[in-house]
């Protein structure tokens, strides 16, 4: 708050236009492409976003539907938020996604005689422990071995993705399933819905967990020493090391908390909205949550809101695929151009304010050359 | 299994170039500086566009040109965001990576899966003949020839010209560079629409190579192995094209293999490449390979 | 080539680095540009070599004016740079780095290179200028006053009649000093021109004229011939005294004789730290260390002097714990530290202040408080438990904004906004409050202005007084004369303490040469 207050008593009147106006430029920057995409497939910008909106947010049942959805990508985002603070390139959300998504499934599965006080219970640490060591290992060869984490998390996604892709078809696969997937698990085994009946019943406590999670990390990185010691690390690595800070132990807990509660959006998907896993598990949904934690600039709230609002808006697309032909992609294309207005928005500020600057410098100049001429 | 070797190597050298293209417009680029996490989106956006153009127009080069054309707009991008705007390259690259992944996937299921021709075999006659090496050497498609002269233009570049020169320079010390009166973001940008046409061209290989159709996602990842590439062939052309058969003949095995083994082997298969690029990643390397200042930022005017 | 220029104005955000300043340089001089660190110098010779574009004044050659938009316009007037840090491209040949800017092509393929050409031409510069250097040696394995002479020699290539050298004799040794400047005089003898900038009064005394800068605005002119030292010496801190109304730290820039010893016991038990027999591989062969010994009593300042390059750097981080030892001890008190992490080495009593204080020292994009309890950040009172105890904190940093004198205007803000004086006494007021037995820093005072530097320097001798150690690392040999109680230098990895009546004279041969085989070590 305070450093708004600094930032505040700096700003003139010009100074706040500026901002608004470079806003506006990235807004503009990023509906460009997605509605020349619409135009050329012959769709209505205004009419498709419309009802996208109204898919996901018209009515009660609609909504019900977008919280379901939304609840294993807002899960996933904090947990992208986690290493990225820290400096670490997790890309590899997708796959911690897909092992939490086994873990929970194994458990769901092979645990199912246990009562549901203890089935639940197990079913979220095997998630987290599946998708915390499949992050783990990125971390891990960072660095011991000094291998680029980008890479390698990227590598383990599709490798995750191969193990799953083996597994629900052989191993796991369901005695009653009809494609490729394992048995739906029991209902002692799901998480439980927010209400008992009604539209409602579809959404499931995950997406208060979703929140609750947005908080823990909030606190996590702001208020503990160790939060400290992964921020200082994401600012600066040598000064933090030179400091003390043991950026291994900083490297790898991040890497782990991160995969662990991406698996948990994997746990989302399996023991919430799904119910079973096939291939398809959360179907690059490490990518929105990717995306939603780079543009909300890796602060957990924030994050969390906007993964809430993409999770509406991929319901909404979903809806219109089938009623309007617009591929639900869509989403995938705002995103990426979102992204890429935030990256340029503030430059455009800065490149503005120095035209504001020249201008005003401008209009003193030559009444200074008089003076000097003399 | 061995009687499977020859059809492999003939495999690989068939398949390698758009590894082979990729990484070596990669590696150019990243000896000037800027690193494109965004390759794999190039390399869609060739592919697709590439597809369409061949499509519309019935004739395979108009794809290539498409191809080269839409793989440079997303560099340019890049580029712009990176060099001008002097803005995260990591970051811009994840946008354009799935800007590249959404635009395809959007377009191709506007427009459909209609098939179009692929590139001809050459019939170079009696030299494809020759037992053991004359299938895997000569009996393939001009693209695949043009992919090998490639190599050979790049080594030269890199080592010979005075582009070359400069460009290893300005990854090193752009401000070394700038000091001599030579403009970093020009060489920079340069590097990058480079990167750009070569990845819109091996993109395009994929499509109009062999399948003679798009898929969504069909790169399924090669353009992060093309990442890997050119940090394995320490970002020398020579050695980029080794490390690019070296892949790519993983893929080919691990087809081959399917095509006689039992199905459930075919996750596996599938895996290996990645799992190889991985573990060839853990093999340490001399540290003084990189550029100096791969993936920062250069400013001029700026204390 | 006569350059004029009139009226410059550069800022940067809401620091006037240059306040109209007129310079005017006339064929066959040595011009002197003087002042202290952030006085502006630097600045003014970037706009004048096109590196940046000044917000208001004019530039004149021959008086015609000229607008530069990079470097190739100054290079193509024939103006050349050697910047403070070389410019160089380290894994490349000599050759490649002087033909950089104007690379020889090959005369039937026309795009491809020429080496043998480019060889050709250093060999010629060479001769013509008397700096010879090897052409296909590559440059990361050149000592520092070669690479210098390759620095030269690009700017000759490219055609420079005016040559701007920043600094160049920060790194050198006395000798070399001398051979730049025999280099020099040939170069004014043929008509061309040099600015140098300095902040060393004897080496301004050695130009033909002088400019003296001080906080963005020139304060005198002069033909050298018409000046003393002490007059000059006065002049740079003339703008000090008029702004404050109280003077300035008269602190001249001179060298004071070296100072007998203090009276410290040197009897067993007053080692605080002591170093035996490191060695500790470098980049390059002459940073390795090899066999380094040293013993730090209570209450002293040992200082380390040395041409940049000779393992300074390696030897700090080998004792701030950041690279191994391959052999050797370090001791503190008595207790071995050697295999010690950076935070143990905290623990134990042990201050560092690096030398890179932007990208080393500081998380500049956090906040002061933040920065001000790095290092401590795990323990009572800043935390309890696992928690960060934040009004603890906030009080800390309030209380250390006072005692150091941080111009802050709250503990929030963020610490790479503050100036470079400022951010030093983060720094200092990190590693000091926390009250170590033994402060280990390394050019503490570099780019600092004067105000800040003595604040700096009187601050190691309060440490010292106090009964703590303090060794300090400096390039600049005046620092450590002002400051050190003992001396030692570093040479090729080798270190020698010096005699305690040595002369500044026999210092520099220790530097640019190195002791005797079996002198003594440590005394």
């Amino acid at each position: 708050m305070k450093r708004l207050r600094i930032r505040a008593e700096k700003f003139s009147g010009t100074m706040l236009s500026v901002k608004v106006l470079s806003w506006l430029a990235a807004l503009i920057v990023i509906v460009l492409l997605p509605g020349i995409l619409l135009a050329v497939s012959g769709f209505e910008p205004f009419a498709v976003i419309y009802n996208i909106v109204s898919n996901a947010l018209g009515s009660a049942s609609a909504i019900a539907s977008s919280l379901r959805k939304s609840a294993p990508i807002v899960i996933a985002a904090v947990g992208a938020t986690v290493a990225f603070r820290c400096g670490v390139w997790n890309i590899g959300i997708q796959g911690q996604i897909i092992m939490g998504a086994l873990g929970a499934s194994i458990a769901g599965l092979y645990l199912d005689g246990l009562p549901r006080i203890l089935l639940l219970p197990a079913i979220f640490v095997m998630a987290a422990l599946f998708g915390g060591f499949w992050g783990v290992i990125g971390g891990y060869l960072r660095q011991k071995l000094h291998v680029s984490e980008l890479i390698c998390t990227l590598l383990l996604n599709y490798i995750a993705e191969y193990i799953v892709y083996y597994l629900v078809r052989y191993p796991l696969r369901g005695a009653n399933a009809f494609g490729p997937t394992t048995d739906t698990l029991s209902a002692a085994a799901r998480l439980p819905s927010l209400a008992s009946g009604g539209i409602w019943s579809i959404v499931r406590v995950d997406i208060i967990l979703a929140f609750v999670l947005a908080a823990l990390i909030w606190y996590l990185i702001e208020a503990t020493v160790l939060g400290y010691q992964v921020r200082a690390v994401g600012v600066n690595p040598p000064a933090a090391q030179l400091g003390g800070v043991r950026i291994n132990r900083a490297v790898i807990l991040v890497m782990f908390i991160g995969g662990a509660i991406a698996g948990l959006g994997g746990m989302s998907e399996v023991a919430g909205a799904q119910g079973y896993l096939s291939e398809s598990v959360a179907d690059n949904y490490g990518f929105y949550a990717i995306a939603a934690a780079l543009i909300a600039r890796n602060k957990p709230i924030p994050t969390s809101v906007l993964a809430l609002i993409v999770g509406c808006f991929l319901t909404g697309a979903m809806g219109i695929q089938a009623t309007m032909g617009v591929p639900s992609v869509l989403v995938m294309v705002i995103l990426a151009t979102f992204l890429l207005g935030i990256l340029v928005q503030p430059a455009i500020e800065k490149a503005m304010r120095k035209a504001f600057i020249r201008q005003a410098a401008g209009q003193k100049h030559p009444a200074e050359e008089k003076g000097e001429a003399a | 299994m061995l009687w499977i070797i020859p059809a492999v190597l003939n495999s690989t050298v068939g398949l390698c170039f758009t590894l082979l293209a990729a990484s070596l417009g990669e590696a150019i680029s990243e000896k000037s500086g800027v690193y494109n996490l965004g390759l794999e989106g190039y390399m869609l956006f060739g592919a697709f566009f590439g597809y369409y153009g061949s499509l519309i127009s019935g004739n395979v080069w108009v794809g290539v040109l498409f191809a080269m054309m839409a793989g440079l707009l997303l560099s340019l991008i890049h580029a712009f965001i990176s060099i001008t705007l002097n803005m995260n390259q990591i970051i811009s690259g994840l946008a354009l990576w799935f800007l590249g992944m959404g635009v395809t996937s959007y377009l191709s299921r506007i427009v459909g899966t209609a098939s179009v021709d692929s590139f001809a075999k050459l019939d170079l006659g009696p030299l494809s003949d020759i037992p053991l090496f004359g299938e895997m050497l000569f009996h393939h498609n001009i693209m695949v020839y043009i992919g090998f002269a490639l190599v050979a233009v790049f080594s030269l570049l890199d080592r010979k010209t005075p582009y070359g020169l400069i460009n290893r320079a300005t990854g090193d010390n752009p401000l070394a560079v700038n000091m001599v009166g030579i403009g970093v973001k020009r060489i920079r940008y340069i590097s990058v629409l480079i990167c750009g046409v070569m990845s819109g061209l091996a993109g395009s290989y994929l499509s109009l190579g062999i399948l003679g159709s798009f898929s969504e996602n069909m790169t399924a990842g090669k353009g992060f192995i093309a990442l890997c590439v050119v940090i394995l062939g320490k970002w020398d052309p020579k050695k980029v094209m080794l490390g690019a058969l070296l892949f790519t003949m993983c893929d080919a095995a691990q087809m081959r293999i399917q095509a006689t083994g039992a199905a459930s082997l075919y996750p596996f298969l599938i895996m290996s490449p990645y799992v190889i690029t991985l573990l060839v990643m853990l093999i340490p390397t001399r540290k003084n390979a990189p550029p100096l200042t791969l993936g920062l930022s250069y400013r001029e005017d700026e204390d | 080539m006569e350059i004029s220029m009139r009226g410059i104005v550069k800022n940067f955000g809401k620091i006037v680095a240059n306040n109209h300043i007129d310079l005017d340089l006339y064929p066959g001089e040595i011009h002197c540009l003087l002042g202290e660190n952030g006085a502006g110098k630097s600045t003014l010779m970037h706009v004048l070599y096109g590196l940046y574009r000044a917000d208001q004044g004019d530039i004149f050659i021959n008086s015609e004016r000229v607008r530069f938009r990079s470097p190739q316009d100054a290079i193509h007037l024939g103006i050349g740079m050697i910047a403070q840090h070389f410019n160089l491209i380290p894994r490349m040949t000599v050759k490649e780095n002087i033909t950089l800017g104007k690379m020889p092509r090959q005369e039937r393929l026309g795009f491809l290179w020429d080496g043998k050409r480019a060889a050709e031409i250093v060999r010629e510069l060479g001769e013509t200028t008397g700096m010879v250097v090897d052409p296909d040696a590559t440059v990361s394995e050149l000592s520092v006053g070669v690479q210098q002479r390759v620095e030269v020699l690009k700017a000759i290539y490219l055609g420079a009649k005016v040559l701007i050298l920043d600094e160049p004799t920060a790194v050198l040794a006395p000798q070399e000093v001398a051979e730049l400047f025999a280099f020099m005089r040939r170069m004014a003898a043929q008509g061309d021109s040099l600015i140098i900038i300095t902040h060393r009064l004897e080496e301004a005394m050695m130009c033909d004229r002088v400019t003296v800068l001080s906080a963005g605005g020139v304060v005198f002119r002069s033909m050298v011939a018409d000046l003393t030292k002490e007059q000059l010496n006065r002049k740079m801190f003339e703008v000090c005294i008029r702004e404050d109304g109280r003077e300035c730290q008269a602190e001249a820039m001179t060298l004071p004789p070296v100072e007998a010893a203090k009276d410290s016991d040197c009897g067993e038990g007053n080692v605080l730290f002591q170093v035996s027999d490191l060695c500790v591989q470098g980049p390059t062969r002459a940073s390795t260390l090899k066999d380094v010994s040293l013993e730090v009593n209570r209450g002293e300042i040992v200082g380390i002097a040395g041409v940049a390059g000779n393992g300074q750097a390696v030897f700090f981080n080998a004792l701030t714990g950041l690279i191994p030892l391959q052999t050797g001890k370090i001791r503190l008190k008595g207790a071995d530290r050697s295999g010690d992490t950076p935070k143990q080495r905290r623990e134990a009593g042990i201050s560092f202040i690096s030398e890179d204080r932007k990208y080393l020292g500081l998380l500049l994009d956090m906040s002061l408080a933040d920065n001000i309890i790095l290092g401590y950040e795990d323990k009572p009172p800043f935390a309890k438990g696992k928690r960060l105890n934040y009004k603890r904190i906030k009080q800390f940093a309030r209380g250390q904004i006072a005692n150091f004198e941080i111009k802050a205007p709250t503990e929030e803000m963020r610490v790479g906004q503050l100036s470079g004086g400022n951010q030093q006494k983060v720094i200092l007021a990190r590693e000091l409050s926390q009250g170590p037995d033994l402060i280990i820093v390394s050019q503490p005072t570099r780019g600092l202005d004067v105000r800040t530097t003595q604040f700096v320097r009187e601050l190691l001798r309060e440490n010292r007084d106090k009964g703590r150690g303090v060794l300090l690392i400096s390039y600049d040999l005046e620092e450590i004369l002002q400051t050190a109680d003992r001396i030692a230098v570093f040479f090729e990895g080798r270190l020698w303490f010096v005699p305690r009546d040595a002369s500044v004279e026999e210092i520099g041969r220790y530097m640019a040469t190195g002791g005797k085989a079996g002198e003594a070590v440590a005394n």
